[in-house]
C-alpha cells in the first residue's frame, strides 16, 4: 500500500508530467463544463441590461457589471462557448486539411512535396495573427466561421509540417517497404501502415492548436475583427473594459483571466502529453 | 529567407485581386463626392486605375522592387513607403525592448533551473515558461498598467513618449533620439514609456528561450570541458556564464529566428493595448478604414520584414560559429 501511495506521490511530483497532466486536464474539463451548462447556472441574461452599469462586484453582481450594465459573470461562462467554439471548429479545419495534405505530400514525394513544402514553409514564416487579421478582415469579420478560417490557415502548416516529417521517416522503414512489396494499395499503406505512427503527433499539435486558437480568437476579437456585438466574447469583453480600467478593474480583469486560464490548460496538457507520449519530439 | 518569397509573392496576389472585385470606386472615395467626373477620370490614369488588372498587377511588382508600394487611399495619394517607415522605428523599437526583457530572463532563469536540474527551482521555472507563452498580451499589459501606472504611479500609462519630450527626427527610435540631440530627460522619458510594453511583449516569448536555453545547458554542464573548468578551480559563475553560457548561443539564435514571426504578431497586439503607434496599430487602423492599398503594402512589409531578418540570422551563424563556412 504505502508503495503504490509512493509510486503515485513520485508521479505527481510538483512540475512532473503527470503532475501537469492532472492539473491541464482539470482546468479543460472546468472550462468545458462550465461553458455547457452555462445557460442553467447563469444568474442574468449576458446580453441583457441586467443592472446599474459599473456595480462592483457584490452579491448581487459577483463579479460586477460592464459599462452598459451586463453582469460580468454570465458574459464570461457565456463567453467561454464562443472561445471554446471558434478554437474547436478551427483546429478541426486545420487538422482536415493539415494532416491529409501531409501525409499526401510525404508519402508521394518529387515536385509536388517541394512545391507544397515551400508554401506550407511560406504561410509558417509569416506572422500568425497578422495572417488571420488579414484573412478576417478579406472575408468579413463578425461571421464566427469567416474567424474560425482565419485562425485555421495560420495553423495548417504545423500540421503539414510534423505529419509530413513523421511520414518521410516512417516510409524507409523495412515495414512499408515490404507492405509496397507485397502490392498493399497506397490507401492501405497510408492508413494502415503509416498514420498509426502519426497519430502521437497529432495529439501533441491538437492540443497546442487549441491554446493557440484561443490566444487568436481572442486576439481578434481585441483588435474588432471577433465576433459582433453583444455576443459575449472574452477578448472584445476586454477589450471593452480597457478605457475605464482606472475605476472599474473588473470588467477586463477577469475575461483576461479566463483567456491565460483556459490557455495555460491546454498548454499543460500539450506539454506532458509531448513528454509522456513522444519523448523524441522534445525540443 | 527564400522561404519567405513565395509568401510575400502569394499574399500580395491574393490581397492585390481581392481589392480589385471589392466593391466601391477608390477613386471615388479617395477625392470625395464633390468631384467632378473629368477630375475623378484624371486621378484615376495619373494611378494607373484604368489599365486591365494584369498589367496593374506587373505594375505593381516592378514598383515593388523599386520600394514604391503604391499610394493610400484613406491619406489621399501619400505614398504606402513612407507612411511606413513613420510607423516602423516605433514597431522596432518595441520589438528591440521585448528581445531584450525576453532574452535576459529567459536566459538568467534557464541558467538557474539548469544549475539546479531536477530541484523544485528547476520545476517551478519550468512551470512559469508554459504560463508565460500562456499569457494573453492585452490582459498582462492591462494588469501591469493597473499596477504600476495607476496603483504605484510610478510609469506611464501608455503612448511612446510625453509630447513636451518629442525629439528630432533621426532614426524615429525615441530613446535613441534623445540621446543623439543630447536630450536627457527626453531619454528618460522614453525610456520610461518603454519599459511596460517591453516586459508585456518580452514576458510572452520568455518561455522559449528559457526552455531551450535550459535544455542545451543541461547538456552541456554535464561535458568534460566544464568538469576541467571546474577542476581547475575556476568560479562557478564563471564556469555557468563564460564556458557553458558560450554553447547555447546557437540554439538561441535558432529560437530567436522562429521566435521573429511571434514578435511580429505579439507587437500588434502591445501597441493596441499601450496606444504605442507602430506598425500594428496602423495596419488595424487601415483595415478599419478599408484603405486596401496600404493595408497590402503593410502585410508585404512584414513579409519582407521576416525574410531579412532570417538572412542576418543566417549570417549570424556564420559570425558565431565557426564551423559554418558559406
Amino acid at each position: 500500500m504505502s508503495m503504490i501511495s509512493s509510486k503515485i506521490g513520485s508521479l505527481l511530483k510538483f512540475g512532473s508530467s503527470a503532475y501537469m497532466l492532472l492539473i491541464g486536464v482539470s482546468i479543460i474539463i472546468t472550462i468545458v463544463v462550465l461553458s455547457i451548462i452555462a445557460p442553467f447556472i447563469c444568474p442574468y441574461s449576458p446580453t441583457q441590461r441586467v443592472g446599474p452599469a459599473f456595480s462592483p462586484p457584490s452579491s448581487t453582481f459577483i463579479l460586477g457589471t460592464n459599462s452598459i450594465g451586463h453582469d460580468v459573470f454570465s458574459r464570461l461562462l457565456h463567453g467561454g462557448r464562443t472561445v471554446l467554439y471558434v478554437a474547436i471548429i478551427s483546429t478541426l479545419m486545420s487538422m482536415s486539411i493539415g494532416i491529409p495534405l501531409g501525409m499526401i505530400s510525404g508519402y508521394i514525394g518529387g515536385w509536388p512535396d517541394r512545391f507544397l513544402a515551400v508554401i506550407m514553409d511560406a504561410i509558417y514564416s509569416f506572422p500568425g495573427i497578422i495572417l488571420a487579421i488579414a484573412i478576417a478582415a478579406m472575408l468579413g469579420p463578425g461571421n464566427i466561421f469567416n474567424i474560425a478560417i482565419a485562425i485555421a490557415v495560420t495553423y495548417i502548416p504545423t500540421y503539414y509540417r510534423m505529419v509530413r516529417g513523421q511520414v518521410l521517416s516512417i516510409k524507409s522503414t523495412p515495414m512499408v517497404e515490404a507492405a509496397i512489396a507485397i502490392g498493399a494499395p497506397v490507401r492501405v499503406i497510408l492508413l494502415e501502415y503509416i498514420f498509426p505512427y502519426v497519430v502521437p503527433v497529432i495529439v501533441v499539435i491538437f492540443s497546442m492548436n487549441i491554446a493557440d486558437a484561443i490566444l487568436t480568437e481572442a486576439g481578434l476579437s481585441y483588435l474588432g475583427f471577433g465576433v459582433t456585438p453583444p455576443t459575449p466574447d472574452w477578448g472584445y469583453d476586454l477589450r471593452s473594459g480597457q478605457p475605464y480600467i482606472v475605476n472599474a478593474w473588473w470588467i477586463s480583469t477577469f475575461p483576461g483571466l479566463m483567456i491565460t486560464i483556459a490557455v495555460v490548460g491546454f498548454s499543460m496538457l500539450a506539454e506532458s502529453l509531448n513528454e509522456l507520449l513522444s519523448p523524441k519530439l522534445r525540443g | 529567407m527564400i522561404m519567405t518569397i513565395p509568401m510575400v509573392l502569394l499574399l500580395l496576389t491574393i490581397i492585390f485581386f481581392v481589392l480589385r472585385v471589392m466593391p466601391g470606386d477608390p477613386v471615388r472615395a479617395m477625392v470625395g463626392e464633390k468631384a467632378s467626373e473629368e477630375q475623378v477620370r484624371r486621378l484615376r490614369e495619373q494611378l494607373g486605375l484604368n489599365k486591365p488588372y494584369i498589367e496593374q498587377y506587373f505594375d505593381y511588382l516592378a514598383g515593388l522592387l523599386r520600394g514604391d508600394l503604391g499610394v493610400s487611399w484613406y491619406y489621399r495619394g501619400m505614398p504606402v513607403t513612407s507612411l511606413i517607415m513613420e510607423k516602423f522605428p516605433a514597431t522596432l523599437e518595441l520589438a528591440i525592448g521585448g528581445t531584450i526583457v525576453s532574452l535576459l530572463l529567459g536566459i538568467l532563469l534557464a541558467i538557474l533551473a539548469a544549475y539546479n536540474q531536477g530541484s523544485k527551482i528547476d520545476r517551478a521555472v519550468t512551470l512559469f515558461g508554459i504560463i508565460s507563452y500562456s499569457l494573453f498580451i492585452p490582459w498582462l499589459g492591462i494588469l501591469l498598467q493597473l499596477l504600476f501606472s495607476v496603483n504605484l504611479k510610478i510609469l506611464p500609462l501608455n503612448t511612446r513618449i510625453d509630447v513636451e519630450y518629442v525629439p528630432t527626427k533621426i532614426t524615429g527610435l525615441y530613446v535613441l533620439d534623445s540621446i543623439l540631440t543630447g536630450n536627457i530627460l527626453g531619454f528618460v522619458n522614453a525610456l520610461q514609456h518603454l519599459i511596460l510594453p517591453s516586459i508585456t511583449l518580452g514576458l510572452v516569448l520568455t518561455g522559449s528561450y528559457l526552455r531551450i536555453t535550459r535544455n542545451t545547458m543541461v547538456e552541456v554542464l554535464s561535458q568534460n570541458f566544464i568538469k576541467m573548468a571546474r577542476a581547475k578551480g575556476l568560479a562557478e559563475r564563471d564556469v555557468l556564464f563564460k564556458h557553458a553560457l558560450k554553447n547555447t548561443l546557437i540554439p538561441l539564435l535558432t529560437m530567436m529566428g522562429l521566435q521573429f514571426a511571434l514578435l511580429l504578431g505579439g507587437a500588434v497586439l502591445t501597441e493596441t493595448t499601450f496606444s504605442w503607434e507602430g506598425m500594428g496599430r496602423f495596419l488595424v487602423k487601415m483595415i478599419e478604414f478599408r484603405d486596401y492599398p496600404t493595408i497590402q503594402g503593410i502585410i508585404i512589409f512584414y513579409g519582407l520584414l521576416v525574410a531579412v531578418v532570417s538572412m542576418i540570422i543566417d549570417i549570424m551563424y556564420a559570425l558565431i560559429d565557426p564551423r559554418v563556412r558559406y
